[in-house]
Order: C-alpha cells, then structure tokens, then sequence
C-alpha cells in the first residue's frame, strides 16, 4: 500500500471513530472538559411561524421550539443526557407507597421574568389548567387527563399530584416540555397564553421579541435559578418556511443547528458537509417518529382482515427504508429499541417474523393467496396521500410493493391540512404513508395513540379487545419487568395479527451542529431539550 | 368627465364585492377548517370527544352558522375597516395588514421600477434597430426572463451566492426606514428575478408601440423637418407611445402583489404573500379574505386610475 | 367602455413585416417566413420538435415515467443519458413523458380558458347592454384575484389531479380572454360589413360566427400560442407551492421542484426539466411574438 492511498483510508477510520464516540456520546463529553465561555448569541431556524403561542393548547413543534427556552418544567430531560428525567422545579420528589400520591419539593427563590415569586399556586394552577377539560390541551392534557386525578398545592413550596392509579408514565409525561408550568397571574391577567405579551416563564431565557414570520429572539434570564447559567446571552429563531432556503441559510452558516422539521436527507447532509466542511458535525438521529400505513378496517376491501393481513405481509420495509428513507430508519419495528429500550422487541426477533423478514418470496406468496381467496382479479384501492415531504415518494413505493399481490392503488393527494381533515373524519380506505411523532419515548404512547379503539388516531377503527386491554394493563403497570412482557405481547400481536395501522419503519433522520456550539445534545423526542441552558459557543 | 369617473367609480364595487365573495366561497370549498385542523393535526384525544372538539371551535368562531350570514358579517365589518380578528395570530387583522403591506408593496415597486428602466430602454433599443440583430437579440434576452419558473430563478440564486460567495441575503427583515442598506441587501435579489421574469411584456409593448408611432404622420413630419433620427425617436415617439406602457405597468403592478408570494417564501421576506400562504394552509379565514380583499382592492384602484387618466387624456373614451 | 387592460389589447392595423407572397406555393411562403421571422421560424421549430416528442413518447422514451426500478442519483451516462432521479427513474423518459403531459395541460387549458373567454367576450361585446355590464364584473372580480393565489384555491378546494390543474389554469385564463376578445370586438363591430350584414337581415347567431369570429382568428392565435407557454409556467409554480400535479406525474414543474431538493448531488435532476421547461416556454413565446407581429403588433400576449 502506497502512502497516497492511505490518506482516504485513514480518514475513513478516523471519521467512523468520531461516528462512534459521538453515538457513544463521548465527543461532546470531551469538549465538556473546556471551560464554558458564556456570551454569544445562538442562531437556528424555524419552519414555520408558530402564530399562537399558548404552550398548553397547540401542538405544533413550532410552538414548542420558539418557547423552549422561557418556561421550565416541574421536571425535565436532563441537558446533560436527555435520556434521563430530573427535576427541573421541583428539586426532589417522593412517591406514596401505593403509587398514587407524588409530593413535589419545590425549589426556593424562583423568579418569573417579571420579578414575582414562583410558588406552588402556579403548579396547581398550570396543572388545574391542562386537566380541565374545557382547556382542550392537546399534548400535555391529553397525556395527563387520563392518569390524574388532582393536583394540591399543600405549602407554598410543596405540590402534592394524586393520580387516578398507579400510572407508570406519569414522571415521563410530568417532564414533557409541553407540561410547562406557566404563572398563575400571568393566566389570571391574559385568559390565555396566546400573545407573545403573556410569554413569562422562569426558563433560562426571556421572550424578548417576535417579529411575525422573520424571527424570534430570546435575551439570557440574568435570574435565572441556576446559579451561572444560561452561558449564551441570547437565541435567535429565524422562521424560513422553504425547503431551499433553510439548506441555504445552513450551508451560510447563518444556522448552527438543525435539530427540528424536516431533518435532512442524505444527500443535503451530503451538500451541507461539502460546504461546511469540519466545520460542522452532522448526524443521523431517531426523531421518536413512527412510518404508519393505514387501512380502514370498517370499509371494503380493509373491512376483512385477510387483506389487512396482505398489507402486512406484502410490504417490504426493507426496500421501502432503503430507498424512500435513504437507509435512515428501523424497518418493520412497532417500537424501536433505541428510544423504547428494553420495551422494544428485539429486533432479532421482529426480523423473523412473517411479514418483516427476508427474503419476501414467502410472505408475498401467502399475500397473494389471501388476496385471491377473496379478490380472484385483484381489487383497486384509492391511495390518500397529503402531499408533504417525500410522502408521495414513499405511496408509489408502497403501492408498487402491493400491485404484486394483486392491490392496486392509484394515488389521491390531499393538501397537507385538508390531509388531516379529512383522514380525521375517517374518509379514506388506504393511507399508505403518514408518519406519526410521539410525544414522549414511553412505550405505550404508540398504542394509546393508534391503536386502541378510543386512540386519537386510531383513523381506521380499528377495534380489538385485547389491545385495548393490553394497553391498559401496560399504562398501570409499574413493574419494569411484567411492564415489559405486557409491551413486548402486545407487540407480537400487532405483527402477527391485522391491526388496521401497519408500521412500516421508525424514521431517523439527518442533524448538524456547527462545531462552534458546545454542549448541544440530541434528545429523543424533538420537542424536548431545546432550551438551551447548558449551550455555549466557543471562539 | 366628472360624470365619467362617478361611472367607473360605481363600477367598481361590484368588482370588488365579486372579488370578495368569489375569495369567501372558494375558501370553504377547500376540505377542512381551522377546527377539525387543530382537532386531527394533534391527533392525541381520544376520539370520542374530538368531534365534540370541532364543534365546540367551530361554535366559539362562528363556523356553524349558515356561510351567506358569516359573509354578511364579514362584508359589515369590512365596510368599516374591521376585518376581525386572525385566528392564528390573535391579533387584528388590520393590524396584520398595517405590518405585511408595506413590504409586500416595497418589494412590488422595487421591481417595478427595476423592469421599467431594463425593459423600456431594450424596447426602443428593439424597435429602432427592428429586424437586426440588436433587435433579435434584445428580444432572445427578455423573452428568455419568461422563460424559466421564477421559483427556479429564486433558488437557483440563493444556491449561488452559498456556493460562490458564502453569503446569503439577511434571513431577518428589517424596515427600509430603520436600516435601508439591509433592507436593500434582502430586497435586491429578488427584485432582479421578478423583475426579469416580467420585462419581457413591458418591452415588447414598448416595442411594439414605438413601431406604431414612428410610422404615425407627425413623426415623419418632424423627420421631414431635418430633426435628427435621434432626436425624433426620444422626443417624440418614446413621449407617445409611454403611454400604454404605463397602463400596462399599472395594471401589471396590482397583479404583482400576489405574484411574490414565491419570492418572499424564498428570500424570507414576511410580507402579504408569506402571510398569505400560511393563512391559507392554516384556514385562517379572516387573514386570507382581508389580505385577497387587500391585493384586489390595489388592482381595481390602479386599474380605475389608469382609466380616468385614459379618459382625462383623451376624451372620445369618455363617449365610447 | 374601454378599459386599461382591453386598451392595451384595441387591435390596431399596422403591420411592420412585409406582405406574405399569397400567390406563391406553401414552400415560399416557409421560406419568406423563416427570412422575415428567423426567431418565429426559431421558435416554430422548436414547438414542432415539442408535438413530435409528445405524440411519439411511449416509442421515444426507453422506460416508464414511473419505474422506480434503478439505482437512484446515477450521473448521466450512456445507459441513461439524463441520468436517474431520487427515487431511481430514468430522467430522459420523464422528460420526454413531460412533453406530453405539459403539452396536454397547456393545450386543453387554453383550448378551453381561450376558446370559453373568446365566446364570453364576443358574444357579450356583441350584445352589450347589461349583460355584457354584468358579465364585465364578473371577469373584473375573477381578475382582481392575483393568479397565483386564485390558482392555489382552486387547486386546494378541488384536490390534486392532472385534470384539476387544467381546471383551474382554464379558470384562470377565461377572463383574460374575455377581455382581450371583448375589445376587438368592439372595434370590429363598428366596421361597415358588419353593419351591411345586419341590414341584410342575416341571423344574429349567423353574423358572429361568419363575420365576427373570423376576425377575432389572429388575436385568438396569439393568446392561444403565448399563454400555452404561460400554462406551463404557472403549473410548474403550483409544483413548487406543492399544489400542482401529483408529484409521481412526469410533469416538468414536479421534476424540477424535486431537483431544487438536490441541486448539489444530482444537478442533472433540474438542469434537463429546466432547459425543457424554458425551451418550450421561448419557443412558444418568440412564435406567438412572429404571429404577432405579422398580424398586429400591438396586441398584448398572455401573462394575465
């Protein structure tokens, strides 16, 4: 070997090491070693402009990404490894020995960005807020209502949350950046938090402008709680709603991060590097999303389960990941073992059950058989597909997949919102991509969401006994290991059954971060740790 | 022609009003509203109380009543400069107005203007010289800027300046009159690309008229008199035949505040098409129909203007 | 009552060209052409070379527009000439299958927006009265809309199809027409044959088809040629807006909004759609420019 060729090879191996150590989380702890240089301002960008900015009752992430940073939670993902929860407000916690009662500790001498005290009033308050029905609070409500009974403030520095039983997600959910905790006289002046007027939180960072639809500028909290922190003295959001001009904006270096919606595909990793150089760090992350194809199980042909079968059997998630996701995803998984851990059935097994495993010969065989059985020439579906991202990409991949076993689908493209709309209404008999993101990493999101009969998109109704009951028993389940079994037989039921959401893969996706910024760590859901607080930027 | 304009002028409102129900019309005709959007998007209630949901937003913004009676409360507000409240941006929608207009219509005279001095010169340029090659090429030129998307010609800029110059127009807008040099580094590159996407009409009216005036008697007349080519062309045929340029541009400049939107997506301007755009994906009603309201409102003025100056100028119109 | 955007259109007869030989046979008369409009004769050819690849595309294009069967991102090569896309199809033979469809959806747009604007406009200018007062609104109204965003409704309330598109690129043109045609006949209705065919008692109906529309045929050809080109144009904006046709359609519009997503990696991704998209639309515009100028070279051409 020459000494020319050694150069590329070389650097093969070193950037799979940084691949590594970066995966690992051990490049950024090396830089964590430096001493934090505070000051600085941090610029990224938004996709969308958030328009309402009421924390509680919107659910986009554009919401969530222009707020972050101005309000903290009782509890949060820990900004040094977001995998972990700890308390954020509440210094410390303890939980009654049956389960239902949690006393939060709150810490002393928090301050709202207008000088008035923070107390246990605001807890209850907030959390009085998000429980009441009437609020209709999409994320946070929607997650506690169903495990809460009430919320006591017992002192000015003491909450005391009485679930309605045993409730395993309840500290996961407790700690999604959505359950922000807002002032009580902030809601008492304003009714709502809508305006940008009524943004005071006691985060790391104050709402200090919004200019509509240019951009979003936060100033450092010089009271903050935490002693030192923020280290930057300020956060711009630019709002860039195209495509080609958030690339642009990055590979100008007018953006230092891309940890929101869209990620990028590879090839824009690929132009970005090539533009930026070592100047960056580019990843590939989960983003806690799930690649759903859904059937209506109460019209023809999904009305009969053999075909919904068929779906699952025909479609090859491998070929579907490999080139609709350009590799960036985990096929056929109903939960997926990097977010989910232990919860997540092991791949090795997911990957040898009909339907997921290759070679397809098998399966699309069986496919056919029970098309035929029942649509001896085939029978043609509509396709609904909003026309967002790759969508339609992936339909045709989706559809050239099932035209083998005799479904064949023609495309009907919906308008992203009028999407919604009308998929939530029910009217459509074959979705064959809708990505739904979830809102924690607890394993039993997904099922509550899609799957059970009463599930807020369960667009199919869909109706099964045993998932409904299985779901339940997972919620109140607080054994880590029976809570386990429970997911891990509810995910055996779904691949082999014929649910009428067929999951196709969990997307990744493709992030940067300029080398500038320090301290930045992906967490796994992307609404969660964008505030910011440990966030520096070197020289 | 005080009689004349009072004509037109009566005229005009029920263009507009057509414009405004046309707007309102088409609206709903699109599937979904505001309500099942924020129900369906979120996805995350139980679906027993999420029809409830609906109904229940549907009832606060007055959605459930009968679409002829929130037309006429729209059309009552409208008339006294109440264009009510955005549902996204829980402000005025006026206000929304007061803010994106201006931009939007900085960015519209901008280009305007730019057209005007590339494409009235060239026309000149293209008729004086008809049937040469500087008239071939003069028109290859301009017809080419028609000729590609200008979406196209948008992006294919920025990625330029990324990939030639590392630098990029600034992403965040500021006011001509806080800071006019930033304002214009924003503003400059997608006035170049509108503006060549719409000279190539301006230059062949231009054209096209000049060749009509030169062959007209008073024309000749002064060329018989021994004026110099030159001076017969800028004098006298480019004063007569500006006119009809300058209705066309008139009428071309109410069509261009809606033909921006793809540039202010591009260059990230927050103008009236931005807004425009994400009330429209939202079904922010009352933010789409102001802002349609708004754009058609500039058209049929500038249109009516050029009218009752047609009319002033010459008066056989006024009979026609 | 005249106004701004029909004045513009009033039909004046001067002509600049020189007279076409009419006694000569159709080979002189290609060649006078070609000598007094070389960009007409430019541009006629590369409209002719547009219809012979939409007419011939299943034979000419060497795979289906739609075969997501090769390896995406392949540089231009021998065995693909225009390379492959994101998702593995064979550039050339959308690009060749685009022809048909942007062909299609220019020609039966403005077949129907022109030819349903030209009978609004001539028909109401012919009677006047109210009718053509109130059909006068109506036109002003669907113009006020900017296009664009007229366009975007439509496409939004209607649902994405091939067949939407020209629905509302149709709607679209209709008043445009109505007004351009409206105008001319105005002035032709003044003329003295006109008035001698009423007096000869001949049927209304009779006089517009046999005297009006006849004259009416060379502003019709020109807003027909130039707003064919103009169709194009808007489609591939409602691509980029994502309202357009389907994205799976070989519509140039769609293949040129997927390659603004890979400008770098796969620049072959836009440079072919583009230089397609931007020929037909020259072509189309320096041959309706040539008809304009042979017939009435103050006539303004589409872009309503």
């Amino acid at each position: 070997m020459t000494a020319r060729e050694e150069i590329p090879l070389m650097r093969s191996v070193l950037s799979l090491m940084i691949a590594i150590l970066t995966s690992l989380g051990l490049a950024s702890g090396a830089s964590a070693q430096e001493k934090p240089r505070p000051g600085g301002v941090l610029n990224w960008y938004v996709y969308g402009d958030p328009g309402r900015l009421d924390i509680h009752l919107e659910s986009p992430l554009s919401v969530q990404q222009v707020l972050a940073g101005v309000y903290s939670g009782l509890l949060h993902r820990d900004p040094d490894d977001p995998t972990k929860i700890t308390g954020d407000l509440a210094e410390r916690w303890t939980v009654s020995p049956d389960g239902k009662v949690y006393t939060f500790h709150l810490r002393r001498g928090v301050k709202w960005h207008d000088g008035q005290p923070f107390t246990s009033a605001d807890v209850k308050a907030t959390l009085d807020r998000v429980l009441n029905p009437a609020t209709k609070s999409p994320r946070c409500g929607s997650m506690l209502k169903p495990i809460v009974a009430s919320a006591e403030a017992v002192d000015p520095l003491t909450v005391q949350v009485a679930l309605k039983f045993p409730a395993a997600p309840f500290l996961e959910y407790t700690a999604s950046a959505w359950c922000a905790i807002a002032a009580k006289h902030v809601l008492e002046k304003f009714g709502d938090l809508s305006k940008p007027e009524a943004q005071i939180g006691t985060g790391p960072f104050k709402f200090k402008r919004y200019e509509r639809g240019s951009v979003i500028e936060w100033e450092k909290n010089k009271d903050y709680f935490r002693p030192g922190l923020p280290y930057l003295d300020g956060v711009k959001q630019f709002v860039l709603v195209g495509f080609p001009t958030q690339l642009a904006a990055a590979k100008a270096g007018r953006v230092m991060l891309w940890d929101t919606w869209p990620p990028m595909k590879k090839t824009d990793a690929d132009e970005l590097q090539r533009a930026r150089g070592n100047e960056v760090e580019i990843g590939q992350n989960s983003i806690n999303t799930i690649f759903l194809a859904y059937m209506h199980t109460q019209k023809p042909p999904f009305d009969n389960p053999d075909l919904r079968r068929a779906v699952h059997l025909a479609l090859d998630r491998q070929e579907i990941v490999a080139k609709a996701l350009e590799g960036a995803g985990i096929p056929c998984a109903v939960l997926d073992p990097k977010l989910a851990g232990e919860f997540a059935l092991p791949l090795e097994e997911v990957n040898k059950l009909p339907g997921c495993r290759q070679p397809k010969d098998q399966d699309i065989a069986e496919a056919k058989r029970l098309v035929e059985k029942h649509y001896p020439n085939g029978v043609d579906v509509e396709a609904a597909v909003r026309s967002v991202g790759n969508y339609v990409d992936r339909a045709q991949l989706v559809l050239s997949q099932l035209r083998k076993i005799g479904i064949r689908g023609t495309i009907k493209t919906y308008e992203s919102a009028a999407g919604f709309a009308v998929f939530g209404k029910g009217d459509f008999v074959f979705l064959p991509t809708q990505d739904r993101a979830m809102v924690t990493v607890d394993p039993g999101d997904l099922f509550s969401l899609v799957y059970t009969t009463d599930a807020g998109s369960n667009w199919g109704k869909w109706t099964d006994k045993k998932v409904d009951e299985l779901t339940d028993r997972g919620l109140r389940e607080t054994n880590r290991e029976k809570r386990k079994q429970i997911y891990w037989e509810l995910q055996r039921y779904l691949l082999s059954g014929a649910p009428s959401a067929v999951p196709v893969a969990w997307v990744e996706g493709y992030h940067f971060v300029d080398k500038r910024v320090r301290g930045y760590k992906f967490a796994p859901t992307v609404y969660d740790n964008n505030t910011f607080m440990k966030v520096w930027l070197a020289q | 022609m005080h009689q004349y304009a009072a004509r037109r002028l009566l005229l005009f409102v029920p263009s507009l009003l057509g414009a405004s129900i046309l707007i309102f019309v088409l609206l709903r005709l699109v599937p979904g509203d505001i309500a099942e959007i924020l129900v369906y998007q979120a996805g995350a209630e139980s679906s027993s109380v999420q029809e409830k949901h609906v109904q229940e937003i549907r009832r606060e913004l007055g959605l459930d009543r009968p679409i002829a009676v929130q037309y006429l409360i729209w059309l009552g507000g409208a008339v006294r400069g109440d264009f009510g409240q955005s549902y996204i941006q829980q402000r005025p929608v006026t206000e929304i107005l007061r803010e994106r207009f201006p931009r939007s219509l900085e960015l519209a005279f901008l280009t305007l203007v730019v057209a005007i001095v590339w494409a009235v010169p060239l026309g000149v340029v293209s008729a004086v010289r008809q049937n040469t090659w500087a008239d071939h090429l003069v028109r290859v030129v301009s017809i080419s800027g028609l000729s590609l998307p200008i979406f196209f010609t948008g992006v294919l800029i920025l990625w330029a300046l990324v990939r030639f110059f590392r630098w990029l127009p600034p992403l965040e807008f500021v006011s001509f009159f806080d800071d006019p040099a930033e304002n214009l580094k924003q503003l400059i590159f997608p006035t170049l690309a509108q503006a060549y996407y719409i000279s190539a009409p301006i230059m062949r009216l231009t054209r096209s008229q000049m060749l009509e005036v030169v062959r007209q008697d008073y024309v000749r007349t002064a060329r018989a008199k021994g004026l110099a080519n030159r001076s017969v062309v800028y004098r006298h045929a480019l004063a007569n035949s500006l006119l009809p340029v300058v209705t066309f541009v008139g009428w071309w400049g109410g069509r261009l505040l809606g033909g921006i939107v793809i540039m202010e997506i591009i260059f990230a301007i927050p103008g009236m098409g931005t807004a425009l755009v994400q009330a429209v994906s939202n079904r922010d009603y009352p933010t789409v129909q102001a802002i349609v309201f708004v754009m058609a409102l500039v058209f049929l003025t500038l249109n009516l203007l050029v009218d009752l100056l047609y009319g002033w100028l010459d008066p056989r119109i006024r009979y026609a | 009552m005249p106004e701004a955007a029909e004045r513009v259109g009033v039909a004046a007869r001067v002509t600049g060209a020189r007279p076409a030989p009419a006694d000569k046979g159709w080979w002189d008369r290609l060649r006078w052409f070609t000598t007094s409009q070389p960009l007409g004769a430019a541009g006629a050819l590369i409209v002719l070379l547009l219809i012979v690849t939409a007419v011939l595309a299943p034979a000419l294009a060497p795979h289906g527009p739609k075969d997501a069967a090769f390896a995406p991102y392949l540089a231009p090569g021998a065995e693909f000439p225009m390379g492959t896309d994101h998702l593995g199809r064979d550039i050339l033979s959308r690009v060749i299958w685009g022809a048909r469809l942007s062909l299609y959806v220019g020609l039966t747009s403005v077949l129907f927006g022109i030819t349903l604007g030209a009978l609004w406009g001539i028909v109401t200018a012919y009677y006047g009265g109210a009718a053509d007062s109130a059909s006068q609104r109506v036109a002003d109204s669907l113009m006020a809309l900017p296009p664009i965003i007229l366009a975007l409704a439509l496409m939004a309330a209607l649902g994405q199809s091939v067949t939407n598109v020209i629905i509302a690129l149709t709607i679209l043109l209709i008043p445009t027409a109505a007004r351009t045609l409206r105008s001319v006949t105005l002035s032709i209705k003044e003329m003295p044959y006109i008035e001698a065919a009423r007096a000869a008692g001949t049927s209304e109906w009779r006089v517009i088809f046999w005297h009006v529309v006849p004259n009416c045929l060379s502003t019709y050809i020109v807003l027909f040629t130039v707003n064919i080109a103009y169709a194009i144009v808007v489609e591939a904006a409602l691509a980029f807006l994502g309202l357009g046709a389907p994205p799976d359609e070989p519509s140039w519009g769609g293949m040129l909004t997927a390659g603004t997503q890979a400008l770098e990696t796969a620049p072959w991704m836009i440079f072919f759609p583009g230089l397609a998209i931007s020929l037909t639309v020259f072509g189309l515009n320096l041959l309706g420019d040539a008809i304009r100028d042979l017939t009435d070279p103050r006539l303004r051409g589409g872009l309503g």
